[in-house]
């Protein structure tokens, strides 16, 4: 159950100022804490104290636990700041030596308090619910608030149901990272903002309060007793989907050579077809009808080697498409419950009942100090040739493959060639890294690919690359033109942080 | 390695960074080796001075003494324009002088501190003279009235009604008050277990902080070192101008100071070349207008800033602070100020 203060900008904007009246951009918790001071001692709440009032018991137990609870959270409107530099002329009653009749009713000018426009409420809001003594004097004193920074922001104050845009971040560094940092009421906050005020109500003694040939307002000096800075930081947004959603594992037991990962895929395709039989779904047969237009990503085959989790081993893996329809995926995975036995011309291998994985918890996490990238296993194979006009590496063929597995997550105009160039560039836009893209050399190069042009040139490569918040450190994709039947399968690969940070800059 | 943290010193406040710079100078000076600079971690940072002696009772006593040697008659803050003329000679900004002779005289009396400083190898007094500026005998406007205060440091911020001056009315009385301290005090009030501000008799507008800070209570012996910190940030004087100020963009005598912060432990040395960096200058411009830069709009800056970024991550600058300089008060002796920093970061995104 959460528990939030709702504050309402009554007039779409608010004013303040913080330091020596510099612009203050959102109301922070510290500011709520003095507002809900003021009211709980000048409002119907307050009781007597000798010819003043002070804050009743329970008002001073709810500041209390304001002060040992920060909010975990704050939602702030979209702003807009107003104009800057502007000079308030104010007839303040003082005298000032400064021209011929020094008594004569001066215009004094100071700087303004500009303020922020706003779309919105502000609110604060808690995790846990306050005692019910606290929720109930914090919810008695939140009307009686009647502007927030200056008296010309008027709010109404209320406690209500408000989602944070903003979470307290309890680790955070000042001088690194993002994030809104506003000072919070720590403890003593109210003991030293009311010690402060009984000093200023004071009347100064006759002599230090004659006038004299030039006055000047004096401010109250600020007091910062009981203040912190709390960084509210923006929650990250999720990952995108996956391409895949989840892995079918069967465990085998013996690994399948990187040379023949193809060849064998390509066999497990054809038993798989033909155990679901007629009206195999096109997801499964990579056949789509005349006119359809084919989804970014099939049902992929891959190997694993000794090292894949979950089964402790050598592993075939068929990987899910985010894209199918349940039917598809129901006839799929009554069909390969029957799978137990494959045939290849180096003679048949036999696979175990498999387990299904989601696809986004498949590998480990990274260890402590290192980040993740991914390495293609074996290789993997540019989607399209170079396009036409201007420079085109292996890295960039590499960041294209990875942008047509999360087509979804780009939106770029074009055609043809310049449409692979934005796709490789908005990959590249996402943290989408590519390092040290090796072209493989010599052998029979066509066992990497199952089906292509006769006229195209294969290029298979070896690369590491990050792939920026496309998405989490343990999903399973594989990228390129063979990522469907046994190639461009990306394992992890961590790098310490360090060295990883040099590579992302 | 012993820590001494000065515990009051804010990071969005010049005078906190300032004090800083200037204790590490003034301890280095006083012969305290291996002296590092850092910041404590977390949402509250604070200035660090590291070095294997750093104990409070050795830097208070370096302090103190320093002091004591600042509030010596015979030393230079307290010389005289001339006999008639009470003001401080090595002030940068003195009422003005209309003959040539005064002129001359103020340049020979000048050069005499200078040359004995010189002999006495006071490398530290020399650089805070040299970075305060002088008189600018040079500046002329074109209507040949003489623009006296153009060589001066920005970060000079006394005001001048009725006739003040930095060295006479600032470092003086506060060389003064430190050295009456005695060493556990000076560094107490370094500390921030007590802040005690003799010259501005603790009153809430005291003026103490000479716009590195809000008016207010501060403890002198920590504005005894902010002063000194000046001496970190050396200009370069022009015909042409303002003298050019480290630590200082925009125009005149508004615009903004800045400065580095950094991760791990730097010595005074390395802290000063980044100081003087042309790519921290360019950083601290990010996003300012032309205009508020005191420049024509032709001159884009958007190209520099991300291989000034790229300059500073790889030394380990962390942040930027920029302060905005305001005007208050009159319009014939302004009172500038450094208002709250702002912290420009310069991790990755």
């Amino acid at each position: 159950m959460s528990f939030a203060i709702v504050a309402e900008p009554l007039l779409g904007t608010y004013r303040g100022h913080v330091g020596s009246g510099q612009l203050d951009p959102l109301p922070a918790p510290a500011r709520l804490h003095a507002a809900l001071l003021c009211a709980a001692a000048q409002g119907v709440r307050a009781v007597a104290d000798g010819d003043g009032l002070q804050p009743c018991d329970a008002d001073r137990e709810a500041l209390r636990w304001l002060e040992a609870n920060p909010p975990d959270g704050i939602t702030v409107p979209e702003t807009l700041r107003n104009g800057d530099d502007a000079t308030a002329y104010r007839k303040e009653g003082l005298i000032v030596k400064e021209g011929r009749n020094p008594l004569a009713d001066k215009l004094i000018g100071k700087p303004a308090v500009s303020g922020v426009a706003l779309t919105g409420r502000f609110a604060w809001t808690w995790e846990q619910e306050p005692p019910p003594p606290v929720a109930t004097a914090l919810s008695e004193l939140c009307p009686e608030v009647p502007y927030l920074g200056t008296s010309e922001s008027p709010v109404r104050l209320a406690v209500a149901e408000a989602e944070p845009t903003h979470r307290l971040d309890p680790d955070a560094d000042l001088f690194v990272g993002e994030g809104l940092d506003l000072s919070v009421a720590s403890s003593g906050r109210a003991a030293a903002l009311e010690a402060a005020h009984r000093e200023q109500s004071v009347a100064p003694p006759v002599k230090a309060d004659a006038h004299r040939s030039s006055e000047k307002t004096t401010p109250p000096p600020v007091v910062t007793t009981g203040l912190q800075l709390g960084r509210y930081t923006r929650p990250e947004p999720p990952p995108p989907p996956t391409p895949w959603t989840s892995v079918l594992l069967f465990p085998m037991e013996r690994p399948v050579p990187p040379e023949l990962r193809v060849r064998y895929a390509v066999a497990v395709h054809r038993a798989l077809v033909s155990l679901v039989g007629d009206g195999a779904p096109a997801v499964l047969t990579g056949a789509y009808g005349e006119g359809a237009t084919p989804p970014s990503n099939r049902c992929a085959i891959q190997f694993l080697g000794p090292e894949a989790p979950h089964v402790g081993g050598n592993a075939l893996a068929l990987l899910l498409p985010r894209e199918a329809s349940d039917i598809d995926l129901t006839l799929i995975r009554m069909a390969v419950q029957r799978l137990r036995q494959v045939k290849v011309g180096a003679g048949p291998f036999k696979v175990a009942p498999p387990v299904e994985i989601p696809a986004d918890q498949f590998w480990p996490e990274p260890a402590e100090g290192t980040q993740r990238w991914w390495q293609t296993e074996p290789v993997a194979v540019p989607d399209s040739r170079p396009p036409r006009g201007g420079k085109w590496s292996l890295a960039d063929a590499a960041a294209l493959s990875v942008a047509l597995v999360w087509r979804d997550e780009f939106t770029v105009s074009g055609r043809g060639d310049a449409r692979y160039r934005a796709l490789a560039a908005a990959a590249a836009g996402r943290g989408v890294r590519v390092e040290s893209a090796v072209r493989v050399m010599g052998g029979d190069l066509g066992r990497y690919v199952h089906k292509v042009n006769p006229d195209t040139v294969i290029q298979p490569y070896r690369g590491v690359l990050h792939l920026g918040d496309l998405t989490g450190a343990r999903t399973i994709a594989a990228i390129g033109q063979s990522r469907h039947l046994g190639g461009g399968l990306l394992v992890p690969r961590d790098l310490p942080v360090e060295i990883a940070r040099r590579l992302t800059q | 390695m012993t820590d001494f943290v000065l515990a009051s010193a804010a990071p969005d406040v010049m005078l906190s960074h300032l004090a800083l710079y200037g204790l590490a100078a003034i301890v280095e000076d006083g012969g305290l080796d291996d002296v590092r600079l850092s910041w404590t971690g977390g949402m509250s940072p604070r200035p660090v001075l590291s070095a294997p002696q750093a104990t409070p009772e050795r830097i208070g006593e370096i302090v103190r003494r320093h002091a004591a040697g600042g509030d010596d008659p015979d030393n230079w803050p307290s010389r005289q324009i001339s006999d008639r003329e009470k003001r401080a000679l090595m002030s940068p900004r003195i009422s003005v002088i209309a003959e040539r002779e005064g002129w001359q005289e103020l340049q020979d009396r000048r050069h005499e501190v200078l040359d004995r400083l010189t002999g006495a190898r006071a490398l530290l007094d020399l650089r805070l003279i040299a970075a305060l500026g002088e008189p600018s005998y040079w500046r002329l406007n074109k209507q040949g009235q003489r623009l006296q205060d153009d060589g001066a440091h920005r970060m000079e911020m006394q005001p001048r009604n009725q006739g003040s001056e930095f060295v006479g009315n600032r470092l003086r009385p506060l060389a003064a008050a430190v050295a009456a301290r005695t060493a556990g005090e000076v560094a107490d009030g370094l500390l921030g277990r007590r802040v005690r501000d003799e010259v501005g008799k603790d009153k809430p507008d005291s003026r103490t902080p000479t716009g590195l800070a809000a008016p207010g209570p501060t403890d002198n012996a920590l504005a005894w070192c902010a002063l000194w910190g000046i001496s970190q940030f050396p200009i370069a004087a022009r015909t042409s101008g303002f003298a050019t100020a480290t630590g200082h963009i925009g125009r005149g005598t508004a615009g903004y100071y800045y400065v580095p912060v950094w991760a791990g432990r730097w010595r005074t040395a390395r802290h000063r070349t980044i100081l003087a960096s042309k790519q921290l200058a360019e950083y601290a411009a990010t996003g300012l207008t032309p205009k508020e830069l005191g420049r024509s709009a032709e001159h884009s800056v958007e190209a520099p800033v991300a291989a000034a970024r790229q300059w500073l991550a790889d030394r380990q600058v962390i942040s930027v602070v920029r302060f905005p300089v305001h005007r208050f008060g009159s319009a014939s002796a302004p009172e500038r100020r450094a208002m709250l920093g702002e912290l420009l970061k310069v991790g990755p995104r």
